[in-house]
């Protein structure tokens, strides 16, 4: 018990730290000291390819966007803490990019019970993410080998509480950078700031 | 190298999330649930709730605790306010049952929750009649100002029928319309810091 409570203390304060540097990065509107976690040069790693559909069940790929840079996040629909924080982070970026610049955005859903189109819908008018944001959505096998091809951990808690049956999911708040090649150039781990994002994109789109 | 570096950077992230595997501290739940650890109102996103309103409830809330009827607060607007529990919207007295459960390592005492179709209460081990007698006799009137009357208007009659008469804090000259969507985020993230710090200083303390 007290070995359960104290690893509860722990998460708290891990999910505090970092929500507490998010929201400061957000408030603030820092264009954000923190880069990407990681880097490679051009044409050393390609992307995973994909097929999944987006929010209009219209077919979503990395090869189908090739000539453009995209920022591939995982994002689930029905969070409400860094999700919308993250997406913000992404689509501000974008945005301060000249219009011939701007990357597109294909968020991967983490949550296959979070993906009803209303849902999708409802978070791109909340977190005003703009017209270069995708969903990207599928089947519960799709999606699981999209997020291990990423390197993308996602675990799932199911409970039932006052006899309702939910899902939480917890995973890896990160985005990848590919480049107009199709290779990844960069990974952001939450949370990071939008200059930084920029930097990135301007620096790999040649 | 950048094979490895990745599988590093990833192997990190999971590592971190592996190591929190409480529920609900990194999770993707329903907001409500990370507010009310810390705060004791939780207002709905992006629902034009003004300062005046806010401050009210608020302060009645804060007047409620102090003067001996402890009360937690939450205010859902719609459907989006429920995170991962959707499947809730509308059932005011099914959440507040769910709500209660999900905080209730943290607080156990009497807990409201609004929707623009009723109200729920739930208060674990301290319901009275007069309490649900109390509830029974709120309504919500249509958009955000009617949310927010029904809240102010439950607390008061909750704490009323436990014999405490709470009364309206005056309201700041200052006020302002409108609210930012971080302040509580960040005040929620603190409150949480501080629950989580004094925890771990418990258990180190009383460890040893």
């Amino acid at each position: 018990m007290r070995r359960r409570l104290i690893l509860l203390a722990a998460g708290v304060t891990v999910a505090a730290a970092g929500g507490a540097a998010a929201a400061l990065l957000t408030a603030s509107g820092s264009n954000g000291a923190a880069g990407p976690g990681v880097t490679w040069a051009a044409g050393a790693r390609r992307a995973p390819g994909f097929a999944l559909r987006d929010e209009y069940g219209r077919p979503v790929s990395i090869a189908a966007l090739r000539g453009r840079s995209i920022l591939v996040t995982f994002i689930d629909p029905l969070c409400r803490n860094y999700c919308p924080l993250e997406a913000r982070v992404l689509a501000g970026a974008v945005d301060s990019l000249p219009a011939a610049a701007r990357p597109a955005i294909v968020a991967v859903s983490v949550n296959r019970w979070g993906d009803a189109r209303g849902n999708l819908l409802e978070d791109e008018r909340k977190w005003r993410v703009g017209p270069d944001w995708r969903w990207a959505v599928g089947g519960p096998a799709a999606l699981a080998s999209v997020w291990r091809r990423y390197a993308i951990a996602v675990a799932v808690t199911t409970r039932t509480l006052a006899g309702v049956t939910i899902h939480e999911i917890t995973h890896t708040e990160a985005s990848y950078l590919v480049d107009p090649s199709g290779h990844e150039r960069a990974l952001f781990v939450w949370p990071f700031g939008a200059g930084a994002v920029r930097s990135a994109v301007q620096s790999t789109a040649s | 190298v950048g094979s490895l570096a990745r599988r590093l950077a990833t192997l990190l992230v999971a590592v971190a999330i592996g190591a929190a595997p409480a529920p609900g501290a990194l999770a993707d739940g329903d907001p409500a649930s990370d507010y009310l650890l810390s705060q004791q109102v939780f207002l709905p996103f992006d629902a034009n709730v003004t300062a005046a309103s806010s401050e009210k409830l608020a302060g009645v809330v804060r007047a409620s605790n102090l003067d001996g009827y402890r009360i937690r607060v939450a205010v859902i607007g719609t459907r989006y306010d429920l995170g991962s529990v959707t499947a809730l919207w509308e059932q005011p007295k099914t959440y507040a049952r769910f709500l209660a459960a999900e905080i209730a390592f943290v607080y156990k005492g009497p807990l409201l929750v609004v929707m623009p179709n009723g109200v729920g209460f739930h208060a674990p081990g301290s319901a009275t009649p007069a309490g649900y007698r109390a509830v029974a006799a709120v309504r919500v009137t249509p958009g955000t100002p009617g949310l927010m009357a029904a809240a102010t208007s439950g607390v008061e009659r909750l704490a009323a029928a436990h014999g405490v008469h709470v009364q309206p804090p005056a309201l700041a000259a200052a006020a302002k319309h409108g609210r930012s969507n971080m302040l509580p985020i960040a005040l929620g993230i603190v409150g949480a810091i501080a629950i989580a710090a004094a925890a771990l200083f418990g258990f180190r303390r009383f460890g040893r």
